[in-house]
């Protein structure tokens, strides 16, 4: 295998980066302890499973926070959390699938706009479209608060997370479920609400987590089409990774 | 889940986040959708506790702007004030889609200045109210030239134009009721316009497709409509475009801007009202990371027909988000 700093290399970090900052991209280090009712989060970080997601087809992520603290550029303590632990369980819910989630910058943030309320699904059109950062990862927005009953959107070149408002407790795993969800639009897989154990089945019919996370073989495929460089589908999205 | 279901004292503790399973959006619109007692009062205790974020005093300010209620306007009117900017301009947007004339000289009495950031909010709540009630003033700027991007034609596609199914339009009105601006739309005549994966509806105010409703438009202003976008991740609709057209100085020229129902630029262009038939062209407002488009057509007791309508398959340029310093973690 390759070593770390190759790896690291190959999702384009720096010499110095820092393990769970940059490597997994998170604010903050397991045991991920601000739900204590929720025994689904994950408890630690391996360092060697991390390493062969990489060399799985994988796909990079900029998490961006709308509406972070004018004063530090950061959301709620259990905010930050709740981010980190729904990067890390979409990164297990994709990983069986032989798709990984390669580098995720999550330092991007918007302040000061009216964007962090997103009252319909223009204004988060809006959000998308007028917002993107120019690298090769997938932009998904982090809104304190979508309304309309839903957890997340896809946009031609983003997509929106909700973090469910002050990051309720019981909102942890459906946080991680609406992000996964969405990945899976964005690259190309529709609804299957015939089947709640399916994570493209809509949260209201499916199976509660970690139930409702299945991919099945074509959907899988269907991913996998937007591995770079020569799917059609280029022209639609941002292209997946070969394995590193 | 439905809020009888749910009751009300669980639905107002979710409303103040004490839910361990109902978020406080979830409860909003469970609240908005249902004749809850009181909705209004148990509203306006959460967007009067200086405690809640200001995310969720915003959402409970647009609650309130779909509850077209007089309860509901007091309850607005009674907190235009508010300490954060970012509140008032949701209770002026509120507050535009539901209010008359008494909260039009509300909106005046603020008298907001450039340095006020509610104050383009404040405009657009304004014309909203004008256009609907007809009254003269509050027009919103309308754009130079130069901030109306053309569409290449080397650069253009096609947008898919066609007259909504019967079965359809009425799931159309049925989700635009949930944000009401006061006026009604004819099921028959709602046009459905899709590119780039986007689903929008045209949904024309009936009163200005009736007999000598358009040529009315030579002399007063009017709330022509709104555009409906279809929700990639549910199939539903809400509003993303509100159309306001006003006389343009000569006998037979009419200004038509549509912004977005948020208050951000959207579309604008000119029209001539001759025979009550109003032809029109329409373009995008210049703004971050816009797709083009550009609209011709026609309006008449028939309906609304597009001439030419096309879009950009390039995107005007967009921002970047701020990047925090990268923490040693």
């Amino acid at each position: 295998m390759a070593s770390l700093r190759e790896l690291a290399g190959c999702i384009g970090l720096p010499d110095n980066f820092a393990l769970v900052g940059d490597f997994f991209g998170y604010a903050s280090a397991p045991p991920w302890n601000l739900a204590p009712s929720q025994n689904l989060l994950p408890q630690s970080l391996s360092v060697l499973t991390q390493a062969k997601r990489l060399q799985l087809t994988h796909f990079h992520v900029n998490v961006i926070r709308v509406g972070a603290s004018e004063f530090d550029g950061l959301m709620n303590a259990i905010d930050e959390q709740n981010l980190d632990c729904a990067v890390q369980m979409t990164r297990d819910i994709y990983a069986p699938f032989g798709i990984g989630i390669g580098r995720v910058i999550r330092w991007w943030m918007i302040q000061n706009t009216s964007y962090e309320t997103i009252d319909d699904d223009g204004e988060a059109e809006d959000l998308v479209d007028e917002y993107t950062v120019t690298n090769d990862g997938v932009d998904c927005f982090f809104v304190p608060l979508y309304k309309g009953g839903i957890g997340g959107i896809t946009e031609f070149d983003g997509v929106v997370v909700q973090s469910r408002v002050k990051s309720k407790e019981g909102g942890f795993p459906g946080t991680a479920r609406s992000m996964a969800h969405e990945f899976g639009h964005y690259f190309g897989l529709g609804h299957e609400n015939g089947s709640p154990g399916n994570l493209m089945c809509q949260s209201t019919l499916a199976n509660p987590m970690p139930g409702g996370t299945n991919l099945n073989d074509d959907q899988v495929d269907e991913m996998k089409t937007h591995v770079g460089p020569v799917s059609w589908k280029l022209l639609l999205t941002l292209p997946m990774k070969q394995p590193c | 889940m439905t809020a009888q279901r749910v009751g009300p004292d669980r639905l107002r503790e979710a409303l103040r986040g004490n839910d361990p399973e109902i978020s406080q959006a979830e409860a909003l619109d469970l609240i908005a959708a249902s004749p809850f007692p009181q909705r209004e009062v148990v509203l306006a205790s959460v967007l009067q506790d200086p405690g809640e974020t200001t995310a969720v005093r915003s959402a409970v300010a647009d609650t309130l702007g779909r509850i077209p209620t007089r309860d509901s306007e007091l309850v607005l009117l009674a907190n235009l004030r508010v300490a954060q900017w970012r509140v008032r301009a949701a209770i002026l947007r509120a507050l535009g889609g539901i209010g008359g004339r008494e909260e039009l000289v509300a909106i005046e009495d603020l008298h907001l200045s450039e340095r006020d950031r509610e104050q383009g909010m404040a405009a657009f709540a304004g014309a909203l109210i004008a256009h609907r009630l007809g009254l003269p003033g509050h027009e919103l700027p309308v754009p130079a030239e130069e901030q109306l991007p053309r569409v290449p034609d080397e650069q253009a596609r096609p947008i898919e134009i066609s007259l909504l199914r019967a079965e359809l339009a009425g799931k159309v009105l049925e989700d635009v009721a949930r944000q009401p601006y006061g006026i009604e739309y004819d099921r028959a005549r709602l046009v459905r316009l899709a590119c780039n994966r986007r689903v929008n509806v045209v949904c024309p105010n009936r009163v200005l497709l009736e007999a000598g409703g358009l040529e009315r438009l030579r002399e007063r202003k009017a709330l022509a409509g709104v555009v409906a976008l279809e929700s990639p991740e549910t199939g539903d609709y809400s509003v993303s475009y509100v159309i306001m057209i006003a006389p343009a100085g000569s006998t037979s020229r009419v200004q038509i801007v549509a912004p977005r129902c948020s208050g951000r630029p959207g579309l604008a262009g000119t029209g001539v009202v001759t025979h009550n038939r109003l032809e029109f062209t329409l373009r995008s407002v210049e703004r971050p990371g816009t797709f083009p488009i550009l609209l011709s057509g026609e309006a008449s007791v028939d309906g609304i027909a597009f001439h030419h309508a096309i879009a950009s398959r390039e995107q005007l340029p967009s921002r970047e988000p701020d990047l925090l310093p990268r923490p040693r973690v």
